[in-house]
């Protein structure tokens, strides 16, 4: 266990305290605030537990330079489900993937469990105990591991 | 007998005449004539037809019978009081020509049988004897000791033929004698007249009851069995049928009414068919003497319709179709006459008012149809016309109404494509919305009578640029557009506006050039609102050329020829398209279309659906602004959203942080919760505002959890109100698990039990104390479906908003509830309505009990399947 964790969400300095309790328990939280960051920081997925993606992210904060995979999420219903599937189809990462979105199940709604995406949380009503609660589970640890 | 004796009886006979009522009459027949004629029997038959109050259905055998299938049978009506003649009034039946009575009732000649007793074969030889040839040398010659002599004589006034009366068992056994016939023949004749005078009189009154039955009624079905029950009774007609278009098939009239009776089967005559589609075609009425000259119906030919249609100034001479071979009747049909009268609005055809009945030497109806006949079946066609407009008005106001208190799209569409065409007759309604993108404006498919696109995205089955096809060319001009294409072969949306295109409506103003273009198309332009498009001159051209043809009743030049051009493989269409805008600002196209041959549209007809256009463009206009504010608001909403989260998850975390600090934990746990609440509510106001079911996003959950999280929220506002929150209890053991979308249904139970904590009584001293009460249990046998309660005390719900269920309409407020101490905006209970019913398929009801003055106890019912599939 690394201890640490990946957070793509571009408004974290609003919702920071979704996380606190796994920071509280040891947990390094990395947050990157558009896709572009989450690309670049998820290519070293190797570093963290758990990726935690929102799936209404921008591109990034200068779209004229982006490399031509993040381009084309674009195209996708929300940025953040393309960069999810990239992670899971093509940057094949071993670890898991949580998509953390204001979207009623993604997973119904874009077919997202036949690439390997099986857990979200809706944002709507989020109490940071069931984010602890949900990242354990999906870890299949406990806080003492 | 001597002259004196005679004098009296019949003195005392011809008071018969003076009575009122049939039953009186029969009685005083059966009671005293029997007397006159020294015989101890005496009955009465009469044929169904002549009796106005008659039951229309009779048991025969046992046997349930239809007034038509004994309308020329004798039924026994009267007799004397011996049980086994009694037993026989109403149930016993004589065919004409079967048995001795039915054989005076075929012949109209008396019988007189010596001894019946002793002639078995009497009862067949009758059937074909004449009474000369019983009295001739063939007469039967009694044998037995105890003879039963008979006498039988018809009841006849003029040629029309009521019934017989039988006297029997004449004193002593002696024959009745040819004086006694004499008397009897006497007898009937007064019988006879007396009986005539009481059915007139009474279906004098009956018609008067009827017709002023028929000035209270306001529904039109009411109305038309009126109208026919009393036609038929001044018609002495056997049937008069109402055939009414139905919207679905408007090519053909559907039989509506038989006999005062609806008509349960779907019997259809469609334009040319029969006498009746006839009728229907041409629009004139018809009055055939003897139909068994037109055996088959397709032999009434043009060449002699026109006979009887043609002439504007039409006799009663002209109008009938003559018997050609007069009192040439086979024996082994009787003649039908036959009478048929257009129902109709302006021009249009809507239905056929018709009579049929046979008649001859031995049926009520002596003659047929006459000019009178014809007079009233033209007014009673009046009437139902008249109402059928009043009935259209309704409809037309009910739909204006609805549509005013529709807030969706979808359902304004379908109500006005749906209801368009009981108001207006078409075969179908469209409605095409204005848009733009950057190829410029556009005309999008809608909606139709079967379907509507409005939520299914930007996918439209039908595109038509401005200018392009009839529908284009009318929101670019702006005008109410009406196309009535003669042609044949099938006629396809595309090649009518390849036609449109040929005449060249991408420059109107040459369009009256060629309005006439080979008798194939022809346009009308009519109320022309914006005339810039249109050139000044053409349109003057086109008015002046109006003047000088033959023009139907809005103004647009076609010939009667074409118009009732009605041939094989005819696929003629009357076609049109009015804008809907609100001044000047075009909003989309509703068109309609039906068959030429039912007659194009009329001015009223486009007067109608101007009417609906006009209320759609304010509608929608209204619908367009309270979309724009829900998406303010749903904008808003996602606004607060996000920090809504953010304050969430510290609260929470600082209540956490602070569990070592008892005052500020507290502290941060109704911040929480106030929080929590506040998140319900822009989940509701966005639930609400989306006009959508959520999404689908079912586990299997236990209830109990689920509702003790509902309850959690408001405990302390409960406990701070003094209406504690009772644990939820389960009254079937523990509490199942139900396949649910836990996050709406959680939403949905929060904003009932909150509802419940709301509205209730903060109890006084005195008081005992009121608790906010939630139980479930299996609401079935099978353990299928459980109903969960949510009950509390205090201000009440009245019937009405129960029984309407206005309580879960979006954005109501109850009028108990709507006071200053008590906010709300009325999505609490819409939303929870739409989670359970629309997205788990379940049901909500409400009861509220008055438990003395301003309380009540009010109960909300959930109920829910344990599984969705």
């Amino acid at each position: 266990m690394k201890n640490r964790i990946l957070w793509i969400e571009d408004e974290a300095f609003m919702v920071k305290g979704l996380l606190r309790p796994m920071e509280k328990i040891g947990f390094q939280v990395e947050v990157a605030k558009s896709a572009l960051e989450g690309f670049q920081k998820a290519l070293s997925w190797k570093q963290y537990d758990i990726i935690v993606v929102d799936l209404i992210i921008p591109l990034s904060s200068d779209e004229l330079t982006l490399p031509e995979t993040v381009r084309q999420w674009d195209d996708e219903a929300y940025v953040g489900v393309g960069l999810a599937k990239w992670m899971a189809v093509e940057l094949k990462v071993e670890i898991p993937i949580l998509l953390l979105s204001v979207v009623r199940n993604p997973l119904m709604a874009y077919d997202l469990e036949q690439f390997g995406l099986e857990h979200y949380l809706s944002k709507s009503g989020l109490l940071p105990s069931h984010v602890k609660d949900e990242i354990l589970r999906i870890l299949g640890g406990h806080e003492d591991e | 007998m001597g002259s004196r004796e005679f004098l009296g009886i019949f003195t005392q006979l011809a008071r018969i005449t003076s009575l009122t009522s049939l039953e009186e009459v029969l009685q005083k027949v059966i009671l005293e004539v029997p007397e006159l004629m020294n015989a101890t029997g005496c009955s009465v038959y009469l044929i169904p037809d002549i009796i106005p109050t008659f039951d229309e259905t009779l048991i025969r055998d046992g046997i349930v019978h239809n007034y038509n299938d004994i309308s020329e049978q004798l039924i026994v009506l009267a007799a004397t009081s011996k049980p086994e003649v009694k037993d026989l009034v109403g149930k016993a039946f004589y065919k004409s020509g079967e048995g001795i009575t039915g054989w005076v009732y075929k012949h109209k000649i008396p019988l007189n049988i010596e001894d019946t007793q002793n002639e078995a074969q009497l009862k067949e030889i009758a059937q074909d004897l004449y009474w000369s040839d019983l009295y001739g040398e063939n007469r039967p010659k009694p044998t037995g000791r105890e003879k039963v002599p008979l006498l039988i004589v018809p009841l006849v006034v003029s040629d029309r033929f009521l019934g017989a009366i039988k006297f029997s068992n004449k004193q002593h056994h002696f024959a009745f004698s040819p004086l006694d016939e004499k008397i009897a023949l006497l007898v009937a004749q007064i019988v006879s007249y007396a009986i005539q005078k009481v059915i007139e009189l009474t279906t004098q009154k009956t018609t008067i009851l009827g017709l002023l039955e028929i000035g209270a009624k306001r529904n039109l079905e009411e109305i038309m069995i009126d109208v026919s029950k009393s036609f038929r009774s001044m018609l002495h007609s056997e049937k008069i049928h109402i055939y009414i278009q139905t919207d679905d098939t408007n090519s053909n009239l559907s039989l509506w009414i038989e006999n005062g009776k609806r008509f349960q089967v779907n019997k259809l005559w469609s334009r040319g068919h029969g006498f009746v589609g006839w009728v229907y075609k041409t629009g004139k009425p018809l009055i055939i003497e003897d139909t068994r000259l037109f055996i088959e119906e397709q032999e009434l030919t043009d060449e002699l319709l026109e006979k009887i249609t043609d002439s504007s100034t039409v006799n009663a001479e002209d109008r009938r179709l003559k018997r050609q071979e007069p009192y040439s009747i086979p024996n082994q049909h009787w003649p039908i006459t036959f009478l048929a009268i257009p129902i109709k609005q302006d021009d249009e055809v809507l239905g056929v008012l018709s009579a049929q009945s046979r008649y001859g030497q031995s049926f009520s109806r002596t003659t047929p149809f006459s000019e009178m006949d014809f007079q009233l079946a033209e007014s009673f066609a009046r009437i139902i016309s008249n109402s059928i407009e009043s009935d259209q008005e309704k409809i037309l106001n009910e739909l204006l109404t609805s549509m005013g208190t529709t807030s969706d799209l979808q359902k304004l569409y379908s109500l006005v494509t749906n209801r368009i065409s009981k108001i207006v007759s078409s075969s179908g309604c469209s409605i095409f919305e204005y848009k733009k993108d950057e190829q410029g404006q556009y005309l999008k498919l809608a909606a139709t009578k079967r379907k509507c696109w409005v939520n299914e995205g930007e996918h439209a089955p039908v595109i038509y640029r401005l200018g392009e096809g009839k529908t284009g060319y009318c929101g670019m001009a702006r005008s109410t557009l009406i196309v009535n294409h003669y042609g044949s072969g099938e006629l396809s949306e595309m090649n009518m506006d390849n036609e449109m295109d040929k005449i060249t409506l991408r420059s109107p103003g040459n369009f009256t050039d060629r309005l006439y273009d080979e008798n194939k198309l022809q346009v009308g332009i009519i109320q022309l609102k914006t005339e810039k498009d249109i050139d000044e001159a053409a349109v003057k051209k086109f008015y002046e050329l109006r003047k000088t043809q033959r023009t139907t009743s809005q103004g647009l030049p076609f010939s009667k020829e074409k118009q009732f051009a009605i041939g094989e493989g005819d696929r003629s269409w009357s076609f049109v398209a009015i804008p809907i805008q609100d001044e000047n600002d075009l909003m989309g196209v509703i068109t309609l279309g039906r068959p030429v041959q039912q007659n194009p549209f009329s001015y009223h007809d486009i007067t109608i659906i101007e009417a609906i256009a006009g209320r759609l463009a304010t509608v929608i206009g209204n619908i367009r602004m309270l979309e724009q504010r829900q998406e303010l608001f749903m904008s808003l909403a996602h606004e607060i959203n996000t920090p809504l989260t953010g304050v969430l998850a510290e609260s929470e975390n600082l209540m956490t942080e602070l569990e070592d600090q008892p005052d500020l934990s507290k502290l941060a746990r109704d911040n929480l919760e106030q929080v929590l609440r506040l998140h319900l509510l822009t989940e509701t106001i966005m639930g609400v505002l989306s006009n959508r079911v959520p999404i689908r996003d079912f586990k299997i959950v236990n209830i109990g959890d689920v509702l003790k999280k509902a309850c959690k929220l408001f405990e302390s506002e409960a406990a701070h109100k003094g209406c504690n929150i009772l644990e939820p209890r389960s009254v079937d053991g523990p509490f199942p698990d139900i396949e649910m979308s836990e996050f709406d249904l959680l939403i949905a139970l929060k904003n009932i039990v909150h509802n419940a904590v709301k509205y209730s009584f903060q109890p006084t001293p005195h008081q005992e104390k009121r608790y906010v009460k939630v139980w479930g249990g299996y609401a079935d046998f099978q353990k299928k479906i459980y109903k969960i309660n949510i009950q509390n005390f205090g201000v009440g719900i009245l019937k009405d908003e129960i029984e309407n269920r206005k309580i879960f309409e979006p954005y109501y407020r109850g009028v108990n509830a709507s006071d200053r101490r008590r906010t709300g905006a009325g999505f609490g209970l819409a939303y929870a309505r739409r989670i359970i019913e629309d997205l788990h398929w379940g049901r909500i009801d409400v009861s509220s009990i008055p438990q003395g003055g301003e309380a009540y106890l009010t109960t909300f019912s959930i109920i829910l399947p344990i599984y969705q599939k």
